[in-house]
């Protein structure tokens, strides 16, 4: 599903810089990435969906060389290929959960908002335990309930790459799980790899493998 | 479409924002069309009164203080021209000359002497009561009413010019006999008066007790001159008679003269007459100053 081949990326020219000689992700998988902050995750996250381009080296994702493709088509690919859960949910306040939920076919003209989709919202929204929830507004619902729409919103395009960046570090101890095995359980469904970005080493059992981040970190002078 | 679903869901989510945000931005369109709005109507008007003045004679000077002064009743104050100017447009029988006196005011509203000709130039009739009879009275116009409260069988005090010119400009008291309706040009913010009026304010002209009275004959005191004289500073049908003037009127001023030329021939005739740059008088076209000053 993702493989990634001796890239590099740098933040300025003395600023932090990321080497990843060899990563992978199968069709499937649950991978879970650890490491100090600033290590670099949530960087190889956003060169992975496309949001940044590595200095070289190669990132395909699902047969498609993300580097190499052009800053509309990057957008494109991202928004139809890739499911996106952050920690800060990140749902727009002014629209209510079925609309976050619909909201990447409003943004891009390379999904068509159908029937199908709203159908399939709906089902995502129930099998989240939110289906009585879909007219309320962000403000109205707790962070689980915030959370579980932006987990049906990554999952709504029927991507097959979920990424997550501390999807459940705002949440309660209970919640986490909760949140968590939903994701897995409707990623499964889908059949969507799921990359994790998590500070939280309880959960890291639910995983099929960890990446422990801090080995791919050019600390400066060495 | 979809931006347009998200816009109007975003309006209508933070509506109190949003209005916030769509008043802003209305007013800031608003603001240059209002003074774009402003200017040209000001323009229209400047340019339109112009153009219903044929001809204007001032003193050699500033053509627009002659045509502020003269049209609009501005505070410029241009040298005055004498009465013998106006008397001659008269036996050039090349037009109607209209005398314009506007040095003085009351209430803030400037006092324009001028003959009952400018009535008929202007189209101006009194809404209420009557138009200029008698010296000493006086037809406002609609704004003044407006702005001093005042209507037909009230008075009007004109301005002292100068507290220590003991030599004249003393206070007037004029009734006010007409109310002209509102014409939306400087004619509704004008005090207008008879000319003679003007030159009473002036103190050229004025009314006082006999300086020998007939207790004074009969004492047989002949008497030439009497300090102790009362001097009128209203005119009514008891006193009118004793109102006079001193000199010649040829030597009269007036601040303007607005001249309607028979037709264009005259017209052209009269310019010509006072194209010397030596003269000490002007004459202009005042559509012309309009035109070139409007944008001001």
């Amino acid at each position: 599903m993702v493989r990634v081949d001796n890239i590099t990326f740098g933040y300025g020219a003395d600023g932090f810089r990321l080497r990843v000689p060899e990563f992978a992700l199968g069709e499937g998988e649950r991978v879970a990435i650890v490491g100090p902050s600033g290590s670099g995750k949530t960087t190889l996250l956003n060169l992975i969906a496309g949001i940044l381009t590595p200095e070289s080296g190669l990132i395909d994702v699902a047969g498609t060389e993300v580097s190499k493709l052009s800053e509309g088509d990057r957008r494109r690919f991202r928004a139809s290929r890739i499911g996106f859960v952050f920690q800060d949910f990140a749902l727009l306040d002014y629209l209510p959960a079925r609309q976050n939920i619909l909201y990447p076919y409003r943004i891009t003209p390379a999904l068509t908002l159908d029937q199908d989709a709203r159908d399939r919202a709906a089902e995502l929204a129930a099998a989240c335990g939110i289906a009585d929830k879909l007219d309320r507004h962000p403000s109205q619902l707790s962070q689980g309930e915030q959370q579980r729409v932006a987990i049906c919103r990554a999952l709504v395009t029927q991507p097959k790459l979920i990424l997550s960046d501390e999807a459940t570090g705002n949440l309660d101890p209970d919640s986490k799980a909760r949140i968590l095995d939903l994701l897995f359980e409707q990623a499964a469904q889908a059949g969507a790899a799921v990359l994790a970005v998590t500070h939280d080493h309880e959960l890291l059992p639910r995983f099929g493998r960890v990446l422990d981040f801090a080995q791919f970190r050019e600390v400066e002078g060495a | 479409m979809n931006a347009l679903f998200l816009a109007y869901a975003y309006l209508r989510y933070h509506w109190a924002r949003s209005l916030v945000l769509v008043l802003v931005a209305a007013l800031i369109m608003f603001v240059p069309v209002a003074t774009q709005t402003l200017l040209s109507t000001s323009e229209r008007a400047l340019v339109a009164r112009g153009e219903a003045t044929p001809l204007l004679m001032g003193s050699r000077g500033s053509q627009l203080d002659l045509t502020m002064a003269a049209l609009y009743f501005s505070d410029e104050r241009p040298n005055p021209v004498a009465m013998r100017e106006v008397e001659a447009v008269w036996d050039s029988g090349l037009g109607t000359p209209i005398p314009v006196h506007t040095a003085f005011s009351s209430g803030g509203f400037r006092i324009v002497g001028t003959t009952l000709d400018y009535f008929d130039f202007r189209a101006l009739s009194p809404a209420r009561g009557r138009g200029l009879s008698l010296l000493g009275e006086a037809v406002i116009g609609a704004n003044v009413a407006a702005t001093l409260g005042k209507d037909v069988g009230d008075t009007l005090v004109s301005a002292p010019e100068n507290l220590f010119d003991l030599d004249g400009v003393y206070p007037l008291e004029m009734p006010i006999v007409g109310v002209l309706p509102p014409m939306n040009t400087p004619d509704d913010q004008a005090i207008f008066v008879d000319i003679k009026t003007a030159w009473v304010i002036q103190g050229i002209g004025h009314g006082h007790e006999d300086v020998v009275t007939a207790a004074d004959i009969a004492a047989g005191t002949a008497a030439l001159a009497n300090a102790a004289v009362v001097q009128y500073q209203r005119i009514t049908e008891d006193n009118i008679d004793s109102f006079h003037f001193h000199g010649s009127q040829d030597d009269f001023p007036v601040s303007a003269v607005i001249i309607v030329p028979n037709d264009i021939r005259s017209g052209t005739i009269l310019k010509g007459r006072y194209l010397d740059t030596e003269g000490p008088t002007q004459l202009i076209e005042p559509a012309g100053v309009c035109m070139i000053h409007a944008p001001l």
